[in-house]
């Protein structure tokens, strides 16, 4: 097919591109994308929310209100359970009930519910957000003995509504000054059946506590079957059930490691647990049902605790994934996530207004998001890990994101059970994340043992593989040869003999030493060969770069080897040449030789000596031996000690 | 100065002594099992440093230090020893006491070097004898060069007073006959040695060693041609850096005195 030809050509000429390309520069694009790619899931949860919720009446067949007037003409409502959100403009009485105070006058203003008093302007003034009011609307078009029911969802305030002057329903005790609460549940329903049909006046006086007005539209429920008065109690107490999981979950895991030991060990992570708790707990799915319960007046200060807790959030992920490596330079992300941080609390705290409330926090969100940038860079090889964290880290940004629409009042239908239902993503990523770092870090214990024990077993071979008898005897007796000769030529061999032995003692004990005090060693060595030697073996030093360290007679193995198998002393300018030098990375010592070499390929097996000096080197100090030589080319032994230990440990 | 040293062997002490023949600046008062006589001499007499032993019968070396650290808050502590497993450890039990450790048998340059140090507070003199055959004497002692090239390199630096000396020039003059790729090898190794010769002898500071260029730092050293050179009245037999090739120049320029 020719579509599937040209996309195999498209596909293979990008594959081909992008093999060229620097694998930097791959990942660097890749991250970029990813981080888009969750940038747009936000948003396109949050647009869809948005505008589902507009639509949500005309996607059901329902009408919208045009004019305070809602007209369900040619609506068949017959056998039909209709729920009718109604939001649309409303006739607006400021600090009158005009059922109750019997007001027969021309409405103060036209509102638009959802709203704020701050955004009504009466004689030329803003409203403030204290004060009570009634909203007048019309319902026409029902036809005679419709049964019509009001509800006011998310209400915790106090509110009573009427249709032609009769009481349909009560929320809590209105009061015109001061608070007043209801538990959320309708004290009072009443079903109202259509009597003719005449235009319905629909009336909601609303109590002083509704800080700035009706933040939800009443429900308009119309029914032929009969009408249960209250709503499933398993969607409203989902809540409390999506929260004692949560909590029970959090208790086995901690249970399963419990310990201060394994808390401090996995501390970073479970910081980040922690915060996640306290943003569950302070959700709005379930704090406010259980303020309400309780009847309590803390409703709005959920919104700074869970604003507090998103940016505890985003730097308890920073500082997790720097203890991690996801993150190498911490102090960029820190400043720039401080800096978000403050604008964001600057704008909640200076500006009033939702929808500024509700920016704060998804400044914060769009934090959360960039995390996924240094996930996606790291992808190989922690891909099941990563795909956890991402999995985490975008199910907590839909959380926050829907948490502060809620608190910030902007009436998204279904959004309470959307954050519920989010929340197991979250709840599961973070359980199994917890358990596979707890694992992670007891394996990084196991293992550091493990070196421990391998560093104890090579120090100690290595002080038996040292002092080898037929060097001391040879040694002393060249001392008394030396003796015969000249008492103060006698001297000195003694003294570098001493010397000789005292550093082969303490290599089982003392690890590493300046390299200045190692080449001490070495010359102490060369010369004591040198002595019994009919032809002395020319060494010739390099030394100038010696700031560095080493596991002391590290390198005598190799000179022995030099000595014993380059015959350079049979060569005309023959000579061994020791050499240090730094570079970048590392400090690297060079022993050549200029003699015979050998043959790389047809070498025996590496002697127990040189095979424990690659062990210790490797251990001790993380070092690299390389050996290269030709027949009659002489032969280089490179030993590379990193500056940076760590990178070299794994093998 | 006075220097005090115990020891509970008699042998480590009288090679101790051979060693310091001939140093008139040096008096060492010897002590070996009657510690409490030690100490007396220490309170009469200002004693510089304290050379120890550290494993004694009825003493140990680091609490006999205290003692005398005691006596005088000043004083020099030096351990002598064939072996010490805590080096660091007690390094940090005596602080700004601590002085050095000199290991048994004993080496003649390091214990040299380490009282010469206590002599002159490490501002010592390193003097170079010119005139004749070339010597340098770190305070009273020669000092004893393992590699004629290190020795001869130095003559060069002394002959320049001062003033840097190439890695180029240092090969024209002492490896002249020799592959580039060779003498630069000798130069390096020259340079390596000379540093660890002065090093041993705690004196590394005369030399500045830059990447192919060397220096002498003058302002610690003296010499008996620089001051013929500067006028002042020292004796010159015509010999000048005997037997280096490359000083025949100056030994022809310069005048002989009576």
């Amino acid at each position: 097919m020719p579509t599937g030809l040209s996309c195999d050509c498209i596909i293979k000429f990008i594959g081909g591109k992008m093999k060229k390309l620097n694998v930097t520069v791959k990942t660097t694009i890749l991250s970029v994308l990813t981080v888009t790619v969750c940038a747009l899931c936000i948003v396109a949860t949050i647009l869809g929310l948005v505008l589902s919720n507009r639509t949500m009446n005309s996607k059901m067949g329902l009408p919208d209100i045009k004019d305070c007037v809602l007209d369900f003409s040619g609506f068949d409502a017959d056998n039909v359970y209709t729920k009718q959100h109604m939001t649309g403009t409303y006739e607006f009485f400021y600090n009158k009930w005009i059922v109750e105070d019997n007001y027969d006058g021309e409405p103060d203003a036209i509102v638009t519910v959802p709203h704020r008093y701050t955004d009504t302007i009466i004689g030329g003034k803003r409203l403030t957000n204290d004060g009570y009011a009634s909203y007048r609307l019309t319902v026409k078009g029902l036809k005679p003995g419709t049964p019509v029911y009001f509800l006011n969802n998310n209400f915790i305030g106090a509110c009573y509504g009427y249709v032609n002057g009769e009481c349909v329903y009560k929320y809590g005790t209105r009061q015109k000054t001061g608070e007043s609460r209801s538990n959320g549940e309708a004290e009072y329903t009443a079903t109202y059946i259509v009597k003719d049909e005449k235009p319905l006046t629909v009336v909601f006086e609303v109590s002083s506590n509704m800080r700035g007005g009706l933040s939800s539209p009443p429900r308009l429920t119309i029914s032929t079957t009969e009408i249960s008065p209250s709503a499933p109690s398993f969607t409203n107490n989902i809540g409390f059930i999506v929260l004692g999981l949560v909590i029970a979950l959090f208790i086995f895991s901690f249970l399963i490691n419990f310990g201060m030991d394994r808390i401090k060990r996995d501390f970073s992570f479970s910081v980040v647990m922690f915060v996640m708790m306290i943003l569950t707990v302070f959700s709005i799915a379930v704090y406010w049902r259980l303020l309400a319960f309780l009847r309590f007046n803390t409703y709005n200060i959920i919104m700074e605790v869970n604003f507090v807790a998103d940016i505890l959030l985003v730097f308890s992920l920073l500082y997790h994934f720097y203890k991690k490596g996801i993150i190498e330079n911490y102090r960029v992300p820190t400043i720039v996530f401080g800096s978000i941080s403050i604008i964001a609390v600057v704008l909640y705290v200076v500006l009033m207004g939702r929808f500024v409330q509700a920016i704060a926090p998804m400044l914060t969100v769009a934090c959360l998001i960039s995390f996924t940038y240094p996930l996606a860079k790291t992808f190989p090889p922690k891909n099941y890990r990563n795909v956890l964290y991402g999995l985490f880290i975008l199910s907590s940004a839909i959380f926050v994101t829907c948490t502060t629409f809620d608190l910030a009042d902007i009436t998204i239908a279904g959004m309470e059970r959307s954050i519920a239902y989010v929340m197991l993503p979250v709840m599961l990523s973070v359980i199994i994340l917890y358990r596979s770092i707890s694992v992670e870090n007891t394996l990084t214990v196991i293992k550091a043992l493990k070196t421990e024990r391998e560093h104890d077993a090579i120090i100690a071979d290595s002080l038996k593989a040292q002092i080898k008898p037929h060097f001391v005897f040879n040694s002393l007796t060249n001392i008394q040869a030396a003796y015969e000769k000249d008492k103060a030529v006698g001297d000195k061999a003694l003294t570098m003999f001493s010397k000789h032995l005292r550093a082969n003692v303490d290599s089982s004990s003392v690890g590493v030493v300046p390299f200045s005090q190692e080449l001490d060693n070495i010359n102490n060595y060369i010369e004591l060969e040198n002595m019994r030697r009919e032809k002395p073996i020319t060494v010739l030093l390099d030394c100038m770069d010696d700031d560095f360290e080493l596991p002391i007679l590290s390198l005598q193995p190799f000179i022995e080897n030099a000595f014993k198998y380059s015959q350079v002393e049979n060569i005309p300018n023959g000579y061994i040449e020791i050499k240090t030098y730094e570079t970048n990375k590392s400090y690297n010592v060079e022993i050549n030789d200029n003699g015979v070499g050998f043959d790389e390929k047809s070498v025996k097996p590496t002697s127990v000596g040189l095979k424990n000096a690659k062990e210790r080197l490797r251990l001790l100090s993380s070092a690299t031996v390389t050996v290269d030589s030709k027949v009659n080319g002489g032969t280089r032994i490179l030993i590379s000690f990193p500056k940076n230990k760590d990178k070299n440990i794994k093998e | 100065m006075n220097v005090i040293v115990v020891d509970d062997e008699i042998s480590p002490l009288l090679t101790f002594s051979s060693h310091i023949f001939d140093n008139p600046e040096i008096t060492a008062n010897m002590f070996s099992t009657q510690i409490d006589a030690a100490l007396d001499f220490a309170r009469k007499n200002y004693c510089k440093a304290v050379f120890l032993d550290i494993n004694m019968p009825k003493i140990n070396g680091i609490d006999l230090a205290k003692e005398f650290i005691k006596i005088n808050p000043d004083v020099k502590v030096v351990f002598i020893t064939g072996y010490a497993q805590n080096v660091e450890e007690i390094k940090k039990e005596l602080g700004d006491n601590f002085y050095a450790f000199c290991y048994k048998p004993y080496d003649r340059t390091d214990l040299n070097a380490i009282l010469e140090n206590l002599v002159h507070d490490s501002e010592i003199t390193v003097t170079f004898k010119a005139f004749s055959h070339f010597d340098c004497y770190v305070g009273n002692t020669v000092v004893d060069f393992n590699r004629a090239k290190s020795k001869e390199l130095l003559a060069l630096l002394v002959d320049r007073r001062g003033a840097t000396v190439t890695m180029e020039e240092a090969i024209t003059c002492l490896w002249g006959e020799k592959t580039v790729d060779l003498s630069k090898k000798l130069y390096r190794d020259a340079v390596c040695r000379l540093r660890l010769t002065l090093q041993s002898y705690r004196v590394s500071h005369i030399i500045d060693v830059k990447r192919a260029r060397l220096n002498l730092n003058v302002k610690y050293c003296r010499c008996d041609a620089w001051d013929y050179d500067d006028g002042k009245p020292v004796p010159y037999n015509g010999e000048y850096m005997r037997p280096y090739e490359w000083a025949t120049k100056k030994e022809n320029n310069l005048t002989t005195t009576e």
